[in-house]
């Protein structure tokens, strides 16, 4: 499997989620980052570049939005793979702001099989 | 000068008050302009009414002593007794409202006395009432005191007209008819004459001033009617708009509330859910890769992901039977102390795992009372183990019980983390979860205060905080007895 090389940082503030995320993605060789809130998130994703960026939106201290918003600003950042994993829908107004940040992958995690998650995260990374 | 500027004192504390209150307020100023201006207009028409009458009532009494006057002259030339009896009984009006006016004079009139008077006034009955009644409200003010004494005025001339026609009777009766006679009496007929004809011009202008005054009177009261008027339109007008800017307010706040709510709501369930969705896969899936420990974990992931379910479920249902007034409240006598006695003892795990001290202290009188256990429970349950999730380990939660008159205040002191002053107004929203609360518990459900509140509502209590960040908080609850 040629994924030895690539990095995922997984930004989310349930400890319980964090910890199988983590676990099945060093399964399949990735080198996982990982992040409990957007402002431990943000330190990581400027610092180590990661090639995508699993965000949950509600989380404390600095959420998924505010944090895509000042990852944005940044020269790497206005270009890095980004894909939002949360339980919130129906909020409109934060969907909107994810799509106008450019992040068109809006999963809702309850919605999604840990398998098909791994899937799409492996085609984005391809 | 901007009326809507902060500086004033009213419009800042009706910026401050709940738009219920704010609704209630509105409704209650309209109603009570409605109101007043309704009293208010049947007062002043009832007024006007009076007035009009009483200008009726002048025309009758001018006619009756014009003629009066007329019959008199008569009598000075004819010598006819039929002139002088009609002279009296024309006479007969303006005595009859000087009889009612002199009634209305005193302290306590009697009414039949003036009904009386102003019936041999000539006035119409139906008007006598009004009359009366603007008489004694008005008779110090407001034109009436004017016209009052114009009539009074009047009312003496008349009383000259009397004694000079009982002088010209006099005349006539005591002498013999004869050209002679009459002739020598004329320069006495002549004086009198002279001097009714003067009471006359005299009577004249007192009838023109006391028209006058009533028309002021009456012009004077149109103003005030229609100011009033015009006023109460405007409140209500205003009033009206500022009603339908609240309720459309209200109406998008719900709304939102509303939407915010399913979308938080589906958030928390959907959560413990995803953790019993994913590791019940990765347990299928890779059952026999995983190393014991590994399984026990993800066993142990499941159980709690379904015990937080579990309990989010039940708040939720607790929060709405709350919301919808489906929670019957079951009176019982109990001792509150031993209520948290209970509360304690189930939270016995987490105070020993965190090294908590606990202090209660309980008055000396009776902490018993008419209560619904089910409820107080409910909210001395969420109080207590937030105080204890939300206070670092070996710190100190104090309860401390107050008898008041018709009840218990209940105090839960911490000396935990205490709530971040911007977040402080929202600690009672359904499923808001301060930033701190989101890091020290994650599992929270954000409907322990919301249903706290709503029970002591529910109780008939109130409930209120003080809290400093990383000092610690305290809730104050007071729970009344229940009235049978």
């Amino acid at each position: 499997m040629n994924t030895i090389e690539k990095t995922i940082l997984v930004v989310e503030d349930e400890e319980t989620l964090l910890r199988l995320l983590v676990d099945e993605f060093t399964t399949e060789g990735y080198r996982v980052l990982e992040a409990k809130n957007g402002v431990e998130g943000l330190a990581i994703a400027l610092k180590e570049h990661p090639d995508l960026i699993l965000l949950d939106i509600i989380m404390p201290r600095l959420d998924g939005i505010a944090t895509l918003s000042k990852l944005r600003e940044d020269e790497w950042g206005k270009t890095a793979r980004i894909l939002i994993l949360t339980n919130l829908e129906g909020d409109a107004e934060k969907t909107i702001k994810a799509i106008e940040n450019g992040v068109f992958e809006y999963f809702v995690k309850s919605r999604w099989t840990l398998e098909s998650l791994k899937k799409r995260v492996k085609e984005k990374l391809q | 000068m901007n009326p809507f500027d902060e500086k004033f004192f009213l419009f800042r504390w009706l910026r401050k008050l709940p738009i219920p209150r704010k609704l209630d307020i509105f409704i209650g100023i309209i109603c009570i302009t409605v109101a007043l201006s309704i009293v208010g207009f049947w007062f002043g028409m009832e007024t006007l009414s009076a007035m009009r009458a009483y200008v009726g009532g002048e025309s009758v009494w001018s006619k009756s002593q014009k003629n009066a006057i007329y019959s008199l002259m008569k009598y000075s030339l004819s010598y006819n007794e039929k002139n002088y009896n009609d002279f009296r009984e024309f006479l007969k009006v303006p005595l009859g409202d000087k009889k009612a006016r002199l009634e209305l004079e005193k302290d306590k009139p009697d009414y039949s006395i003036v009904r009386e008077g102003f019936t041999e006034g000539g006035i119409a009955p139906e008007d006598i009432n009004e009359m009366a009644a603007l008489f004694r409200r008005f008779r110090n003010y407001l034109y009436m005191d004017k016209v009052i004494s114009i009539w009074a005025e009047g009312d003496k001339k008349v009383d000259e007209l009397i004694l000079l026609g009982d002088q010209l009777h006099t005349l006539v009766t005591n002498t013999s008819n004869t050209f002679d006679v009459r002739m020598a009496e004329l320069p006495s007929v002549a004086s009198i004459i002279t001097r009714v004809d003067a009471i006359n011009n005299e009577l004249t202008t007192l009838e023109q001033d006391f028209s006058f005054v009533l028309g002021e009177g009456s012009r004077h009261i149109k103003n005030i009617l229609l100011t009033l008027l015009v006023a109460a339109m405007i409140i209500v007008g205003l009033i009206a708009i500022a009603l339908t800017i609240l309720l459309s307010r209200m109406i998008t706040r719900i709304d939102r509330a509303k939407s915010e709510f399913v979308s938080l709501a589906s958030h928390q369930l959907r959560t413990p859910l995803t953790i019993i969705n994913w590791y019940s896969e990765k347990l299928l899936r890779d059952y026999s890769l995983l190393a014991d420990t590994k399984r026990i974990e993800y066993v142990k992931a499941l159980s709690e992901a379904n015990e937080r379910m579990g309990n989010l479920v039940d708040s939720l249902l607790s929060a709405s039977q709350i919301d919808l007034g489906k929670f019957a409240i079951n009176p019982e006598t109990v001792d509150l102390g031993v209520i948290v006695e209970r509360v304690f003892k189930d939270l016995q795990p987490q105070i020993q795992k965190k090294n908590i001290k606990i202090n209660i202290q309980k008055p000396t009188s009776s902490t018993t009372l008419l209560v619904d256990i089910k409820l107080v429970e409910m909210i001395f349950q969420n109080l207590l183990s937030n105080a204890i999730k939300y206070t670092p380990d070996n710190g100190m939660v104090s309860v401390t019980l107050i008898r008041q008159i018709n009840g218990v205040l209940f105090k839960v002191a911490d000396t935990g983390y205490g709530i971040n002053s911007a977040e402080q107004p929202k600690i009672f929203d359904k499923l808001f979860r301060s930033q701190a609360a989101q890091v020290i518990a994650p599992g929270g459900t954000g409907l322990g205060l919301y249903i706290t509140k709503s029970a002591v509502e529910r109780c008939g209590g109130k409930i209120w905080f003080q809290s400093a960040e990383n000092k610690g908080t305290t809730f104050y609850v007071i729970i009344p007895n229940i009235r049978r």
